[in-house]
């Protein structure tokens, strides 16, 4: 996206504060063209508009920094096919907040929304089944939060 | 779920386990009112002879299991090349990489399934003890194929060549007719 | 194995249950398929993965960087040595560590013949899945050669640790470089042999054209890439878009097609070989002398706060590490963005109104290696 798409999506977001650009043009060290924050509310809309503008959903995970910041951070990768336009966009969540899901705008968010909640526990409103994906359907923890299954708690 | 206590997990492990070491238990199984010794020979002669895998590698071994019985390392030529996709065909099972919490079922479902006179080979370091997905509180993996059914022959490496699948299987062939092959 | 829930109400005298594995004849690995069958036509299809989960990002975060580099060739572990240098490269990019010409002309050696041997495993299965076994013995001959020769320098067959911060481990000699050219040279003439086994023969065009068509705007939204995303018209390959290493200095096309069936899948793939066969032949003329590290290799690799993304182009797509550090020697998060997590995704989509005996056939023709999928 150029400077100007990325305004326009700004614009069409309506509020200015629902995303918040961190770097631009940091690809060389990050790997992403362009990172961004937004609220939770903000995603839809956000991923309706990288999906009518020719993106597609590299990847969706979470961050457990509820030792930091008490937040998990869940970070989408959207890029292109015709050239390398690695965008990030980082949503803070509290950690029972959950967030709607983007499944039924991109398809591949069904699964990445599966896994990330049942390895760290966000809930994803509106996606239709968000059952274990990886783990066993009765699996009652969520593996990849810091505190779980750490080597230095092993009997 | 608990983590470490897999071992008495009743989803993974049938009660009345018997963990017992394999010869025991093929002594036990075999032993016959009336023991017509060449014909009993003759018999496991034939089987070992005549191995039929079951088509089930899980991970990356799957991949050497492949190449063992392909071209280069013919395992046909022991008898052994005969994958049968159902476990009511097959003789032995080789458990061709990482055992997940989730297959575990699934493993003693089909070992259940397969006809005796049935022998197992744990091949590679994942099957034998959980390899390098071991570590301590680990939630992912069962450490063992041991853990679930009673192994026979443990083929170590990661993955191990297909000529060590072929020892392992010449292993499992001398033990099943008690005696070498080829006189050393 | 428990029934479903909603069972009851779906069963309707009209339609039943199909399950199929997670054990079972054909050779894409531990994927379980829920089928709901009205005939032999599916109306429904649920995966269910998991089967091969192994906890490599739990793994990640319990054990230093260095510690990690047997993890990255056993997530795909036909494409292992482009994973582990994949994850190398990312490292590197990190800290910013200078990789040595030599080192970067051999990992390009390395990791093109990791790809054709990825995709004569592939074209071996594949065929085998559809019923046919000869080409497997075939191509895991040509298999076995190039095994035989990253064997030499490597010392490993499948799961390879080769890379290191910095560089690769081992040099290659001479030996090496005239056994690669002897083999390209012979597995061109194998081409025309396994097209003439395969290409034409008349069930294998019935069990793949126009079967298991992907279309480009399916491919997007389910974030399908690599040989499924080509085959359905999109160029997209890693290596021509982001180059990395030394790859914007190789002349190879990018093999495309636009049916999107598994018989255009199927095309790209046999293309990509011979582009790899290119890239070697100019890696093995151009290839310098000189240190395979850097002079002073780094011993302790602690990696300041901040976060990387590096996706290289492995046999199956797109392939992510994204690396978050917080300044110790311990990775605070890896996620790994595997190809075929998204592949097989798309195939709710792709399965849902096709035969029954298509289903294996469409499996075989996406490659997926379920670990990678389950990581």
């Amino acid at each position: 996206m150029s400077r100007e798409d990325i305004t326009l999506l700004k614009e069409s977001l309506g509020k200015e504060e629902l995303l918040r650009t961190l770097d631009d043009g940091e690809y060389a060290k990050t790997g992403f063209n362009y990172r961004s924050q937004a609220t939770h509310d903000a995603i839809p809309a956000i991923a309706q508009i990288y999906l009518d503008r020719g993106y597609f959903l590299e990847m969706l995970t979470c961050l457990d920094r509820l030792a930091d910041d008490e937040i998990f951070r869940l970070v989408y990768a959207f890029n292109r096919f015709d050239r390398c336009e690695r965008h990030a966009l980082d949503i803070d969540l509290k950690p029972t907040q959950a967030v709607a899901t983007i499944s039924q705008i991109h398809r591949s968010a069904n699964w990445f929304e599966r896994e990330v909640c049942e390895m760290f526990g966000v809930h994803f409103d509106g996606h239709q089944n968000l059952k274990r994906l990886l783990l066993p359907e009765d699996t009652d923890f969520h593996p990849l939060l810091k505190d779980f299954g750490r080597i230095e708690d092993a009997p | 779920m608990g983590l470490k206590d897999h071992d008495k997990d009743p989803q993974i492990l049938q009660p009345n386990l018997v963990k017992a070491d394999s010869e025991q238990r093929l002594m036990e199984e075999a032993a016959p009112y009336v023991s017509f010794h060449l014909l009993d020979d003759l018999l496991n002669r034939a089987r070992a002879n005549s191995l039929w895998p079951l088509t089930f590698g899980l991970a990356c071994c799957a991949i050497e299991m492949m190449a063992a019985g392909a071209s280069k390392y013919d395992l046909d030529r022991f008898g052994a090349g005969v994958f049968r996709p159902s476990a009511r065909q097959a003789d032995v099972m080789i458990f061709a990489g990482t055992i997940s919490r989730k297959i575990a079922p699934v493993i003693r479902a089909l070992w259940d399934q397969m006809p005796s006179p049935k022998w197992a080979i744990a091949m590679g370091g994942c099957t034998i003890d959980g390899g390098p997905f071991k570590y301590p509180n680990q939630y992912a993996i069962v450490e063992g194929a041991d853990k679930l059914i009673p192994v026979d022959v443990y083929i170590p490496g990661c993955p191990p060549r297909p000529e060590a699948l072929i020892n392992g299987i010449l292993k499992l062939q001398e033990k099943i007719k008690a005696g070498r092959r080829f006189e050393a | 194995m428990k029934p479903r829930k909603d069972a009851a109400a779906l069963l309707d005298g009209e339609t039943y249950f199909l399950n199929m594995g997670p054990q079972h004849p054909s050779m894409h690995g531990v994927l379980r398929l829920l089928l709901r069958l009205s005939g032999e036509r599916i109306l429904e299809c649920e995966p269910v993965i998991g089967y091969a989960h192994r906890a490599h990002e739990k793994m990640a975060e319990n054990r230093n960087y260095q510690m990690f580099l047997p993890n990255t060739s056993r997530v795909d572990y036909l494409g292992g040595m482009i994973y582990n240098l994949a994850y190398c490269q990312a490292i590197e990019k990190m800290l910013e560590i200078e990789v040595p010409e030599r080192a970067e002309y051999i990992r390009v050696i390395v990791s093109e013949l990791n790809r054709i041997s990825s995709h004569l495993l592939w074209f071996g299965t594949f065929l085998l899945d559809l019923g046919g076994i000869t080409p497997f013995l075939y191509t895991f001959d040509d298999r076995e050669e190039i095994l035989n020769i990253l064997d030499r320098v490597t010392g490993s067959r499948l799961t390879y640790s080769y890379g290191r911060f910095g560089g690769v481990t081992q040099d290659v000699d001479q030996e090496f470089l005239s056994m690669s050219t002897a083999f390209i040279k012979r597995l061109r003439t194998h081409f025309s042999e396994y097209h003439k086994l395969v290409t034409g023969n008349v069930i294998f065009q019935g069990r793949c054209r126009g079967v298991g068509v992907i279309s480009p705007d399916m491919a997007r939204t389910y974030g399908v890439t690599g040989p499924c995303l080509r085959a359905s018209g999109i160029p997209y390959d890693i290596r021509k878009a982001e180059p990395y290493g030394i790859y914007d200095r190789f002349d190879f096309d990018v093999a495309t097609r636009n049916e999107g069936d598994n018989f255009a899948r199927y095309e790209v793939r046999l293309d990509e070989m011979e582009q790899s066969c290119r890239i070697i032949e100019q890696a093995i003329a151009n290839i310098p002398e000189g240190p395979i590290m850097p002079a002073k290799p780094k011993k302790r690799f602690k990696i300041p706060a901040g976060e990387c993304y590096f996706a290289v182009e492995s046999p199956r797509g797109l392939m992510g590490y994204y690396i978050v550090a917080d300044g110790s020697d311990i990775p605070s998060r890896i996620k790994l963005r595997t190809p075929s997590f998204s592949n097989l995704s798309s195939m709710v989509e792709v399965l849902a109104d096709t035969m029954v005996a298509d289903t294996i056939a469409i499996l075989g023709s996406i490659d997926l290696i379920l670990p990678e999928v389950d990581r």
